[in-house]
């Protein structure tokens, strides 16, 4: 009944392939080790967890490129390590960071190694890792592996699993690898602060043994989040439980987000995490069906893999989704929450739409000189207004797009696939030119009259 | 060789002429009150009795009313205008025409009789010429007394005229502070009129409620009744002002022509406040005569008591044969029932009431001083803190509150509010600016020598009893 994980024996025999996406067309070969081939058969984590010693033969470490293609954390950065021994060593340092969430927004918050979110941690299964985590916060904290089956005293959860690493000392956290997936880390010692505050990151695990041609082209990652600053302010509010008004990827709302950058026909994978406080997210993706193969459990079985435009990631979850890059273009990414794809909205506010200001402006410069009506027509014309705001705020900002203004922030990010590509760029190719009688355009008075259409109608 | 009867008339007439004449001048002492006047800054003093002076004051007037008047006109114009004041000018006359009676001699008193004998022989006159000897004896006293109560009557004018300049002032002064603050009423209504507008409009647009926006409205018609309030005020003192000034008709009309001044950057040094208002003070000089009077009149009544008048004449009679005899007559009355002792008591009693009275009015004089002085420091500051800190500070409100709006961090009536609230603290601002010249201007008054009506306790109104110097007539 309880099936064990992949020993390192096992991994290195070769035999189990917990292979990582399985692309459209490929055989599945990721349902074997995890699952009977009984079908009411239950999951089970082994007893990985009762055997803390490390094996006497250890799995050599996994090497990038060579035994994966890295993965793309936009906006951020992978947590480097050091061999010793065998075994990747990193360190983790807990401490304040002024961050930029987007040009013009930049927050006091809580981070790892000088960035928020923090690296993301990228090993491949079988590795033993050992993780020094050191607390620069003013708060005693934890690091919990969201996900990972490792020794209950490794587990972070302070008060459990250890006692809180006070401010000043350094903790080490050591434990073998042995699954692969899509997980998270982050604080669990008052996360109501420190999540709300930024201490989380990304931990991705690479299967062992993916032939090259089974591995992905390009591999993202994702995390969201969710923040309350009030314009005007420099600090995220971690007190707030409903009326979240900055949504990021990676801690970055549009128009701070870096795109995701394809080349056409690449095999796509992109892991999307969610530690918002209080928020799940449906992230819709334009242009593209995807399916869903991992969750932060393991890996979806192929014939149980959902398609969809739109995957909701609840919060605590990870979902990865694969797809062949075969549309090129410049594909919208988003939570489809559509509050979650504005910056800073005031949400105290009257209804104004509708209403005609003839005449009201005139009466209200009187007594403001500087009034103007706004919002009588929606939100679209904010952005490019250039109106006075408070400082360190980018309330309805978007970004001026190479047709017309983007109306969106927050959580929204760009894919950008295309046809021409140099080998391994990652950075903004710039827009899509849309080749010919591709594009939306004004219809023409002959169009019109050819089709019968009348717009006077 | 007895004296002829020719020789006593003459001598008699002598002694008349020897007592001398005056008579009742045309505007008596009005120099002297100028004088006074002016030495504490304050002009014009005009007296018009119907003359062509008259004629220039009118032109004048005429003149200031063109542009509008400031503050120092408008005390100008009531002390050339003002009826009442005017009537006050004519106590001088009358103090002066009892200056001149105190000089006068009674007149003497002639009686004659003429008596027929019954048997028709003839007639028989009789004639005499009686006055009060003690009269001509006591003329050097009562002319002084007289002196004391024609300068005392200047003073007291004196002291009416700056009063009313110093009412006139402080009612100016509130004037300027009802109009700038029924400006900034209108200001307010504006506000509520904007915020109602935007109310109606959402409303049109369905997208407030009926109770939201009857809200707004009971605020617009709350805004109204204070607009009224405020333009009662204006109304209100404008006309204390015609009245102080003695203006009717399109006259009243006038418009001031300035705002209420700022604070001044220097204020009334502290040192010697005290002894500068008891030197100066028009109460005490006032205060001081009543002691001085009381004392004269006890030193006069207290003989005066005894023999109140001697009467000597010459009386002259034809027999009915035609003899006719001249002699002197003499009246003295008998202090038998009466030696005066009541009259004494009185003067006694008034003397010590004036000297209490000075006291307490020397008491109130310098703790008004001090209390204004300090009411000044405190009016000072309040003004200072409201313009230097709190308007500044509601300024920034209202400049953080636009950013908020353009961010739509918040609603335009949020926006409103917070210029409603700038408008009232300037209000605020107005209302100290003007308490900080009216205590200003009391503490000037004091230190001219009148003591203002504040919230101290008053000092009992005094003034000498009646006297009877001399006796009847």
């Amino acid at each position: 009944m309880w099936k064990t994980l992949i020993t390192r024996r096992g991994a290195l025999a070769g035999g189990i392939a917990l292979a990582g996406g399985a692309f459209l067309g490929r055989p599945d070969q990721a349902s074997a080790a995890t699952s009977d081939s009984h079908p009411h058969s239950w999951g089970g984590s082994g007893a990985a967890g009762a055997n803390p010693d490390p094996d006497p033969t250890p799995v050599p470490p996994g090497q990038p490129g060579q035994d994966y293609t890295p993965t793309l954390t936009p906006n951020g950065s992978t947590l480097p390590y050091r061999l010793v021994d065998g075994i990747k060593v990193m360190h983790l340092i807990a401490e304040e960071v002024e961050h930029e969430f987007a040009p013009g927004l930049k927050g006091r918050c809580w981070g790892y190694n000088g960035q928020v979110h923090g690296p993301t941690i990228e090993v491949v299964q079988g590795d033993r890792v050992r993780i020094y985590v050191t607390n620069r916060l003013p708060a005693p904290t934890t690091v919990h592996w969201h996900g990972l089956i490792i020794p209950s005293g490794m587990d972070g959860v302070g008060g459990i699993s250890q006692r809180a690493i006070q401010p000043g000392e350094t903790f080490k956290y050591e434990f073998t690898i042995r699954q692969h997936g899509t997980f998270m880390y982050h604080s669990h010692h008052d996360e109501m602060t420190q999540i709300a505050m930024g201490l989380m990151g990304m931990f991705i695990v690479h299967p062992r043994n993916v032939p090259p041609e089974d591995r992905p082209d390009r591999d993202f990652v994702l995390l969201s989040s969710e923040w309350k600053i009030t314009p005007g302010t420099y600090r995220p509010d971690p007190n707030e439980m409903t009326d979240f008004n900055v949504l990021t990827f990676n801690a970055r709302a549009f128009p701070g987000t870096d795109p995701l950058v394809c080349k056409l026909g690449d095999k796509v994978r992109i892991r999307l995490g969610n530690l918002s406080m209080m928020s799940h997210h449906s992230i819709h993706l334009h242009g593209y069906h995807f399916h869903i193969t991992q969750t932060d459990g393991g890996p979806i079985p192929e014939s149980a893999r959902w398609p969809e435009t739109t995957v909701i990631v609840p919060t605590g979850s990870t979902r990865t989704i694969q797809f062949i890059a075969d549309n090129p273009g410049d594909w919208a990414m988003h939570c489809h929450m559509l509050h979650h794809v504005m910056n800073q909205m005031g949400h105290g506010l009257p209804n104004v739409l509708g209403v005609n200001p003839d005449g009201l402006d005139e009466k209200m410069r009187q007594l403001l000189p500087n009034y103007m009506t706004m919002g009588q027509t929606g939100m679209a014309d904010m952005g490019p207004m250039g109106m006075a705001v408070p400082p360190n705020s980018i309330s309805m900002i978007g970004a001026q797009g190479p047709k017309d203004y983007i109306t969106m922030g927050g959580m929204f990010t760009i894919l950008k696939v295309r046809e021409e590509l140099p080998d391994g760029q990652v950075s903004d190719p710039g827009w899509y030119q849309d080749p010919a009688n591709t594009q939306a355009q004004p219809a023409t008075e002959e169009e019109l009259r050819r089709d019968s259409i009348n717009p006077k109608r | 060789m007895p004296l002829k009867p020719l020789d006593y008339l003459s001598l008699w007439f002598g002694l008349i002429g020897m007592t001398g004449c005056g008579s009742v001048q045309d505007k008596p002492g009005l120099e002297d009150v100028r004088a006074f006047v002016h030495s504490r800054e304050i002009t014009p003093v005009q007296w018009n009795r119907g003359t062509e002076d008259d004629r220039a004051v009118e032109i004048k007037l005429q003149a200031m009313l063109q542009d509008g008047l400031t503050a120092d006109e408008a005390v100008q114009i009531a002390l050339l205008n003002n009826r009442d004041l005017q009537s006050t000018y004519e106590s001088l006359r009358i103090a002066q025409a009892d200056l001149v009676q105190a000089g006068m001699l009674k007149n003497p008193v002639f009686d004659g009789s003429l008596r027929f004998v019954s048997s028709g022989a003839g007639q028989i006159v009789d004639l005499g010429i009686a006055l009060d000897f003690l009269d001509i004896l006591f003329i050097p006293l009562r002319k002084h007394i007289a002196e004391d109560q024609f300068e005392n009557t200047k003073l007291q004018v004196a002291a009416q005229v700056m009063d009313l300049a110093g009412r006139v002032k402080i009612t100016f002064f509130k004037l300027q502070a009802a109009e700038k603050i029924l400006d900034i009423h209108r200001q307010l209504l504006t506000s509520s009129e904007a915020s109602y507008d935007l109310s109606r409009r959402l409303r049109s647009a369905g997208n407030i409620t009926l109770l939201q926006t009857a809200r707004h409205q009971a605020d617009l018609e709350e805004a109204k009744l204070a607009l009224n309030a405020a333009e009662i005020e204006v109304i209100t003192l404008h006309e204390e002002l015609n009245v102080l000034m003695g203006f009717y008709g399109p006259a009243g009309n006038w418009k001031t022509n300035q705002p209420l001044p700022d604070l001044p950057d220097t204020d009334i040094p502290p040192e010697t406040l005290e002894s500068k208002a008891l030197e100066q003070s028009l109460d005490l000089k006032i205060a001081r005569r009543h002691i001085e009077l009381s004392a004269k009149r006890l030193g006069v009544t207290k003989p005066l008591g005894l023999v109140s008048e001697i009467e000597t004449g010459v009386t002259a009679e034809k027999e009915a044969d035609g003899q006719w005899s001249v002699g002197p007559t003499l009246a003295v009355p008998v202090p038998i029932f009466s030696q005066g002792q009541p009259a004494v008591a009185k003067a006694e009693s008034a003397l010590y009431q004036a000297l209490n009275h000075y006291y307490s009015q020397a008491v109130q004089t310098r703790s008004t001083v001090r209390y204004l002085y300090a009411h000044l420091q405190m009016v000072r500051n309040r003004a200072q803190h409201l313009k230097n800190v709190i308007l500044p500070l509601q300024k920034l409100i209202l400049d953080e509150s636009q950013t908020h709006y353009n961010a739509m961090q918040l609603s335009a009536f949020d926006l409103l509010k917070a210029r409603n609230d700038e408008l009232l603290t300037q209000r605020r601002y107005v209302e100290a600016l003007r308490d900080y010249w009216i205590v200003r201007s009391q503490l000037e008054q004091t230190l001219r020598g009148r003591v203002p009506q504040t919230d101290l306790p008053t000092v009992h109104p005094f003034s000498l009893p009646v006297s009877s110097s001399n006796g009847g007539h």
